[in-house]
Parts: C-alpha cells; structure tokens; sequence
C-alpha cells in the first residue's frame, strides 16, 4: 500500500509499465495499427499501368510483350502483361470477377472453361459484347465464321478467337508410303475412313501396330468424329444434342475400332497426353494421330526421332465427299465489363490479335498454331516448307481447311457434358469388350440418353437469367 | 494499475488475431453457409433456392459416384497404408538394426518431394508400354504390357492408392516412431519376464501406449483423405478420370465451382463434405474411446 502511494508515475506510465510482456508487442501492435490505417486512406494502387492483361500462354506472352512495347511507343499508354498459369486463370479471373477486385482489363481463357463464363444474365456477363467493335473495324470479314461459334452467346461475341485448330492425320511416311506404294496408292488416295482402315489393313499386328491413335478413356477423339460428321456436344442457342442420331452413329462406328480384338482392332492408344502418347508414335504401336495445328508443334518437340518421317493430310472423310476436317481446342481473349478504357483495351486487343502478319507468322514458326486472321495467312512463315513433315508446306495445308472447321458450340453446361460424355464412352468400350456387337446399338442410345439426361436435369435447374430482360 | 493493464493486455493481443479470424475466417465461413443456399452465376446473378441444393446434392448421382471414389481411396490408404507406417516404424525402432536412420530419411523421403512432382513421376511410372511399373509386372508375371492404369475405370483408385501409399506411409511412420519411443521400456521387461511373446507385447504394451497417436493419425488421415484433390487431379490430366474413376469430392466441388460457375451448388458440397468428415470423425473418436479417462 506504501509502495503504491510513494508511486510517482502518471497512470499512463505506470499502466504501460505494467504491461506483462513489456512495450516491445505494444509498439509492434501500434506500428501495425498505424501502418494499416495509412493503407486504408492511402491505398497503394496496384493497377499502375493504362491496361492490365492475364495470358496463360508463355509463347502467347513473349509474342505480347513485344507489341504491348510498340503499342506504349504509338499510344503513350502503358501495358502490364501479366502471366497467369493456366490452371489457375480461371479461378483467378473467376475470384476477381466475384469481388470486384484486381479484375484484368483483359484476359485469355482457354475454349473449354468459355462457356462457364457467359453464364447468368446477358447484361451481367463479366465480359464485354466485342460485335459492335469487329463490325466497325471489318474485323468479321476476315474471320471463318465457324471460329466465333464458341464464344457467341446469345448473340453477343464475348472473345476474340486466338487461333483456328483445324485437324489432320499425321501419319508416319516411312511405314505406310512405301506400302502403298507397292499396292500402287498414295495416302492421298484414301478418301474415306473405310478407304484408309482398309487399305492399310495389312499393316497391322496385334499389340504390335494399330493403324490409328484414338483414345476412349476421354472424349478427345470422340468429339473430333463428332464434329467432323456435322455433329456438338451443344448446338447453337446452347441446346444439348450429344444424345442425337449423329452422336450415336458416332459411337456406333468409333468404338469398335478400338475395342475388336485381334486385327479386327484397327486403333489403339496408350494415353493421350502422357510421354507414351509419342513414345507410341514414335515406336510405330499406332502409325498416324488426329493432328490439330497446335499438336503438330508437340510431336515436332517431343518426338524429334521422327523427323521427316512424318506427313500430314486431311482426315479421311467419315462418307465420300464428307468433310476432310475437325476442329478441337482453342483460346480466346475477352474485355471485361470493368475494363477503364474499353477503346483502348480494343484496340490493344486488335493489335495483338489482327495487327502485323509477321508476329502471327513467328508464332507459327514457332508453335505452328494457325491464327483465324486471313489477312495474315499472305505471311512467308505460312508458306514455308518444313523439313520435320518431309518437306510439306505445312501452313498452307492447315489454310485450306480453315474455312471447312465445324462450329464448336459452348456452354456453361460444357464441362460437366464433357465428363457424362467420357463416362459414356468408356462405358460403351466395356460393353463392347464384353458383348460385342450384340446389342450394342441400343446399349448407345441408352448411355448417351442416360448422360444427356444427367445434363438435362442440370440445365433445368438454371433459373431463367433473362427473363424480364427479353422485350 | 497493475491489475488493471493485466487484465486489458490480453484483449489487446488478442484483437489483431479475433480482428484477422473475423474477417478471413468467420465472415468467410457464414459467407458460404448463406452462398450455398443460392443458385449463383457471378455476383450479379443469384437467386435464392434454399436448402434446394442439398436437396439436390443428395439425388446427384456425380456427388455420390465421388462419394464412393473418396471413401475407397480414404479406407484404402487407412487400412493399407497405417499398418504399413506402423510396421516399418516398429521395424526401424530396433537399437539393433544397422543404418537405421538411413532407412528412416529413405522412406520419410518421398514427403520431401511435391504432389506436382510426385504426379509426374507416377504419370512416367504408370505408362502403358513403356512404364515401369507394366515392364516389372510383366517380366515378373507375364502380364501385358499394355494395362492403362490411369485410364481403365478399375485400375485407377488402385493406381491413386499406391501413390499414396508411397508419398504417405514414410510420413506416418515418423509419428509411430515417435510415440514408440515414448513407451516405457520397462514395461517391455516386465512383459518378457511375465513370459509375453512379440505378438503379446505388441498387442498388450505397444498398441496402448500409442494409442493416442494412432488416434491422432487415424483421424488426420481420414480427414486428408476426405480432402483428396491435388494428387488425383495432376495424375489424371486435370480431370475426373475414365469414367469418373478418379472423382473425388473436392474434385467435384471445384468443377461446379470453378468450372461451371456455381460458387452456390459448389458451397453446397463444401458443408456437406464439412458435416461428412465431422461426423467421421467423431465416430472415430467415440469407436477408439479417445477422450476417455486414462487416455
């Protein structure tokens, strides 16, 4: 009680100097608090640049980086690139759009995930309808139409296609050439799927040597059929259709190519992304694979032992005079509703997408990916023989399919369509495996309509986004 | 004075965490409880359902088809891989086994590796033709060298399990090692001298003197396994698998979340896979009798 009476310290002091642990964590909270205050009154902008961009391509993004320069050298406006991993530019983009934070100006999204983006009300869709910007510019002129499908909904184009994937076979000309050529064929002579299977049927030994790569654990080849016989998963305005008549001839016909046995087994696969996917390829197990543009670059780097070994052609038609191509893959570049200047992000996007012929061109050298721009297919790298595929001129084989690629039709509904159709498939593999011919058809209809009717269920469960909006 | 800043210093530690839990971890939490009972398409389009998605979620033959996918791989690592750990960490326990802390780094070292990593080395390890795993098999038993594990519906919960196996089991061994070593030795004497055998001592001096441990990795495997995501999804390609073979449930949270869109129906999934685990483990709890008096 003394003590605390001879206590000459004001209570402030004498309370700071009762502190359990001292001042040193006080200061510290205090520094913090200030610290965190400051922040809330002087934000730190983060968004220092006139435009920001996610791209998940790193090729995509050296080839940018370049034009981002040139067009801050014309504009006097700035570009922040930014490259976003693939797998994460969706949730990223999806996280930004949610909390109105740190959303791009904008971003490149890969053609499968589009769709999930354009979902809800038209006028609420995170990206901006770019129609009226490709009118006024002619820019609609100068793209194949099938190209805008996936990412037109409702009317409203909401990306820009990156890229037109139209796919060939390519096939091993050291093995099937001269064995056509003792029969006095050329590759180029088999029209139809029947003509080639039949045709080089000789060249088949089981488990040895198949005539074709197709896998059945997902719907990668499945679709490029699909399409290739006028066939989607969805159809315009985003109607289900992989349960119609096409879907199931479809099936009808590609299962049994992997499933028979003995040399009735025409096409195998050992996977369709792993190493063995080329280690196959390369060792002769299957002697051509569904090649888009973009895939053609892949076995170029991943299976180098074969160069000048390989060639490509149209795909085989599914009847006489049907269609010699197919298309799979994709990305687009959209503006986001927020973007601050959507003028200048057109433009910026214009630049990069249907600017120079040059800069699409180095990106075909480099990646041999086709660009959807007619008017930079005049570029020498279109037009140059590559010595990989024996001399062929590679870009001018994939230009004149361009304008033949099917539509893609996307949907918000596509990814969960994509895994009922992959189950359908495998599941229609192990029938077959089991049973054969013997009821096959009707086990086809059934487990496309069971999946489609999975996504039916889906669908209907989506409120009627734009009712109210529609005059 | 000096009780008075006793009593207020604690709260003042206290607010920078309650303040960060609040605003990162509760408003979160309540956040997602209010989101699942909406059908959601962005932050502009949402429209109330309410337990709609639940509803929902219990007919969505997906949800259970990852149900059943988890549970496999979840009861599969436990009964597999616990004994396993356990085995080889009583193994390595010995004072007399040469190098054994050798051995301990080896089989503890594939936790240092990442699940990426991990992934890519399995995709290499797994291939049909040229893959290890198909060439040792079939130089071993003749089988074809063409098994696609990671693409024939059947094989690939098997193919996932494994992997775990190897990532995992070297991870728990160290726990079981660490709580052998806390068992006291003279109770081994004792045993030996009442005329136990190793089977006696294992079952009547080990087991109960590791029983919290065991509890402890028996529930924190559960709950890793419910959270399966990462490691099937690098193997599998960034997909569910053959057939939906390699779904899991988190799995199938981020395709209708971050997929299609649905941030609602995905919330939706996260509780139920909340309220799944929870009650697993605390039937764990309740079976093992942890908690009791004595433990």
């Amino acid at each position: 009680m003394q003590a605390e009476t001879d206590d000459t310290r004001g209570p402030v002091r004498r309370w700071l100097d009762d502190m359990p642990l001292g001042l040193a964590p006080l200061l510290i909270a205090a520094m913090g608090l200030i610290a965190g205050l400051y922040l809330l009154v002087h934000p730190v902008s983060r968004r220092q640049a006139d435009l920001v961009m996610w791209t998940f391509g790193v090729s995509h993004s050296d080839a940018y980086r370049e034009a981002a320069e040139r067009f801050s050298a014309a504009t006097g406006r700035t570009v922040d690139l930014q490259l976003v991993n693939y797998n994460a530019v969706n949730q990223k983009l999806r996280s930004a759009l949610w909390a109105a934070v740190n959303i791009p100006d904008l971003v490149e999204i890969e053609k499968s995930a589009a769709g999930g983006f354009f979902r809800g009300p038209i006028d609420k869709v995170g990206f901006l309808d770019l129609r009226p910007y490709m009118e006024r510019d002619g820019i609609l002129d100068r793209i194949p139409p099938n190209a805008l499908a996936t990412y037109t909904d409702r009317g409203a184009i909401f990306g820009l296609p990156h890229d037109i994937h139209p796919v060939m076979l390519a096939y091993r000309a050291d093995i099937v050439d001269p064995y056509l050529a003792r029969r006095g064929l050329r590759m180029e002579d088999l029209a139809t799927w029947d003509d080639y299977f039949r045709e080089l049927h000789g060249l088949i030994v089981p488990e040895e040597r198949y005539l074709l790569q197709v896998e059945y654990g997902d719907a990668w080849a499945f679709q490029i059929f699909l399409m290739q016989r006028g066939g989607g998963i969805f159809g315009p305005d985003g109607r289900l259709r992989m349960d119609d008549e096409t879907a199931v001839q479809t099936m009808l016909w590609m299962i049994p190519l992997v499933a028979e046995s003995g040399t009735r087994q025409v096409a195998a696969s050992l996977g369709n992304w792993q190493p063995s996917y080329y280690r196959g390829l390369v060792e002769g197990f299957y002697i051509a694979v569904l090649c888009p543009d973009w895939r053609s670059s892949s076995l170029e780097i991943f299976a180098r032992e074969l160069s000048g070994k390989m060639r490509v052609v149209p795909l085989p038609a599914p009847v006489p005079g049907g269609l010699r191509t197919s298309q799979i893959g994709g990305t687009m570049l959209g503006i986001t509703r927020s973007a601050r200047d959507p003028e200048l992000a057109w433009q910026f996007a214009r630049e990069i997408y249907y600017g120079s012929p040059e800069k699409h061109g180095r990106l075909f050298r480099t990646m041999n990916i086709l660009t959807p721009d007619r008017q930079a297919w005049s570029d020498p790298a279109y037009h140059e023989a590559r010595p990989y595929w024996g001399g062929q001129v590679l870009g001018e084989r994939y230009i004149a399919l361009a304008d033949d690629v099917p539509p893609f039709y996307s949907s918000a509904f596509l990814p969960v369509a994509t895994a009922k159709l992959n189950e359908a498939i495998v599941a229609c593999y192990g029938h077959y495996r089991s049973h054969g011919a013997d009821g096959f058809e009707a086990y086809v209809r059934q487990r496309l309509k069971s999946a489609a009717d999975y996504v039916r269920a889906l669908m209907a469960r989506e409120p009627d986004w734009d009712a109210g909006r529609r005059p | 004075m000096k009780l008075h800043a006793t009593r207020t210093a604690p709260y003042i530690f206290l607010t920078p965490f309650v303040l960060s839990f609040l605003i990162f971890g509760a408003y979160p939490i309540v956040r997602s409880m209010i989101l699942s009972l909406y059908i959601t398409s962005g932050p502009e389009a949402q429209q109330f359902v309410g337990l709609d998605n639940y509803l929902h979620l219990l007919q969505d033959p997906d949800f259970w088809t990852a149900f059943r996918n988890t549970a496999t791989f979840a009861l599969g690592s436990i009964l597999l891989q616990l004994p396993l750990s356990l085995g080889l960490a009583i193994l390595l326990n010995r004072r007399d086994l040469r190098g054994r802390n050798v051995f301990r780094f080896i089989f503890f070292s594939p936790n240092l590796m990442g699940l990426v990593f991990s992934a890519l080395l399995f995709m290499l390890i797994l291939a049909p033709k040229f893959g290890l795993l198909n060439a040792t098999l079939n130089a071993l038993f003749g089988l074809p060298l063409t098994t696609r594990w990671l693409s024939t519906p059947d094989l690939v919960m098997p193919a996932l399990i494994m992997v775990a196996l190897w990532l995992y089991t070297g991870f728990n061994m160290v726990y079981f090692l660490a709580a052998l070593q806390s068992v006291d030795g003279e109770l081994y004497e004792a045993a030996t001298i009442d005329g136990a055998g190793r089977w006696s001592q294992f079952w009547h001096v080990t087991l109960p003197g590791i029983k919290p441990v065991l509890i402890f990795v028996v529930v924190l495997s559960t709950i890793g396994s419910f959270q399966l995501f990462e490691l099937a999804f690098l193997l599998l390609g960034n997909g569910s698998g053959p057939d939906q073979a390699g779904l899991t449930i988190v799995m199938y949270l981020y395709q209708n979340g971050f997929l299609g869109g649905d941030l609602g129906y995905a919330a939706a999934i996260g509780w139920t896979l909340a309220g799944m685990v929870l009650i697993l483990s605390i039937v764990q709890l309740r079976v093992t009798g942890a908690g009791r008096e004595g433990d």
